[in-house]
């Protein structure tokens, strides 16, 4: 969605922007559900819980380019919430997860490269729901530090930990060297 | 895992592309389905919103409706001790009367006689599950209030507390499918949780009593409604029942889950 039409649709807010919203953010926020949750069924209620709210309060959300984060947030937190009423924080699950190279023709290079990113993505997976919260945050909806803290309520220098504590153990799961110098790039440290 | 599979470092590429890929793999349960249920979900709160103010109009019918009558009442004495007054002239008030009831759409409440009874049990029935409508204001500079409680209970508003020279304090409104919740914290620390309990009854304009005092929490009732208070970040915080089937244990369970 473009981000003028994201902007026009959280404005107006009646029922053919939700209908557009809900279209383009569906599928993401149902998947940030299903990692926190390991549960279809879950998931599928909690992304409608997160849905109702988010339209029921989008008078909140300040940055209308901000409406997946915030979605996420909303979402990450009901599912968080809903761990925590129930006491099955169960992150440590595996699953199996559709190798993403089947389909494709590739080179053994880029094969590779592909079972490298989905050995990281079964590893993201396999976070607790507070530190998959902040790396969906930073990596896929590219959001500041503060911005970060500012949707989760959290200091800056809390975000920061908490994602420096997140790279650090996915560069455990991925049995990598928790030596900084492994953990390449501004992750966790970006202003 | 093999070796040559290992990236040898964690990049930033690396976390994006694997997020970008995790969120297009998923499949999720058809979204017209989805889709549906939120519609519905929404629709059920917008009616129960609308209920809520609906309640507040009722209020103020009766209220009015009770006015009238007394005005009436009092229009018809002066009336009968003037004998020269005809009869004609006393049937224009009534209509205006009648039409001023129409207009208050009060219509629903008129029940025939032998139904009266019924209904004012039923009426106080209703007046011991819920408080009486208390005044609000937007709160200028509320504090941080969590989205949901026990995820069941989902923040509405944040609303300022006054009462007389009383200090305001900061209330959240939440609600649940058929709940509804305040969330009450005082501004500062200086109040006993007993003067608390009482100022808070004087700001939600309902009579609190303290019921018992258990490891630090304080049981109380707001017109009926179970509360419980307790100190924090030295503050006075309260849960109050507004409305719904919310029982104290409940509270409990909430209160214990508060982040």
């Amino acid at each position: 969605m473009e981000p003028e039409e994201l902007k026009k649709a959280v404005r107006k807010n009646d029922n053919d922007s939700r209908r557009l919203l809900f279209e383009a953010y569906y599928k993401k926020t149902y998947a940030v559900a299903y990692n926190i949750l390991r549960s279809r069924e879950n998931a599928e209620d909690i992304t409608q819980d997160a849905f109702i709210k988010a339209f029921q309060n989008i008078h909140q959300l300040h940055d209308e380019t901000k409406f997946g984060a915030w979605l996420a947030v909303i979402t990450s937190n009901l599912a968080r919430n809903y761990l925590k009423r129930e006491k099955r924080i169960n992150y440590t699950d595996q699953e199996v997860i559709a190798d993403g190279a089947s389909e494709a023709d590739y080179t053994e290079e880029s094969a590779l490269l592909n079972m490298e990113v989905d050995r990281v993505r079964r590893a993201i997976k396999n976070l607790p729901p507070d530190h998959y919260q902040v790396i969906v945050l930073q990596y896929y909806y590219d959001l500041r530090v503060e911005e970060i803290g500012a949707m989760l309520k959290l200091s800056p220098g809390t975000v920061k930990s908490r994602l420096h504590r997140a790279r650090q153990r996915l560069a455990r799961e991925l049995e990598l060297n928790d030596d900084p110098a492994c953990l390449k790039d501004r992750g966790g440290e970006r202003e | 895992m093999t070796e040559k599979n290992k990236p040898e470092q964690l990049s930033d590429e690396f976390i994006r592309e694997a997020l970008v890929r995790d969120f297009e793999s998923v499949e999720p349960p058809p979204a017209d389905k989805s889709w549906r249920r939120i519609e519905a979900g929404l629709r059920g709160n917008d009616e129960r919103r609308q209920a809520w103010f609906t309640g507040w109009i009722r209020y103020a019918a009766i209220a009015a409706a009770a006015l009238l009558v007394i005005v009436l009442s009092s229009v018809g004495i002066m009336q009968v001790t003037d004998f020269a007054t005809p009869a004609v002239e006393e049937e224009a008030p009534m209509r205006a009367a009648d039409e001023e009831m129409e207009a208050l759409d009060v219509e629903d409440m008129e029940v025939p006689e032998e139904e009266a009874e019924d209904v004012d049990i039923a009426a106080e029935e209703e007046a011991v599950s819920e408080l009486p409508p208390f005044e609000t204001t937007a709160d200028p500079s509320p504090p941080q209030w969590q989205e949901a409680l026990n995820d069941s209970l989902f923040f509405e508003e944040a609303v300022l507390l006054s009462a007389g020279d009383r200090q305001d304090y900061h209330g959240a409104l939440y609600y649940g499918d058929e709940e509804k919740l305040l969330w009450v914290k005082s501004k500062d620390d200086r109040e006993e949780t007993a003067t608390f309990i009482e100022a808070l009854g004087e700001h939600i304009q309902a009579e609190s009593r303290q019921v018992e005092e258990i490891d630090g929490y304080t049981y109380f009732e707001a017109a009926g409604q179970p509360g419980l208070a307790w100190q924090e970040d030295e503050q006075n915080q309260a849960l109050v029942v507004i409305s719904g089937p919310v029982s104290i244990e409940e509270l409990e369970s909430i209160t214990a889950d508060l982040d």
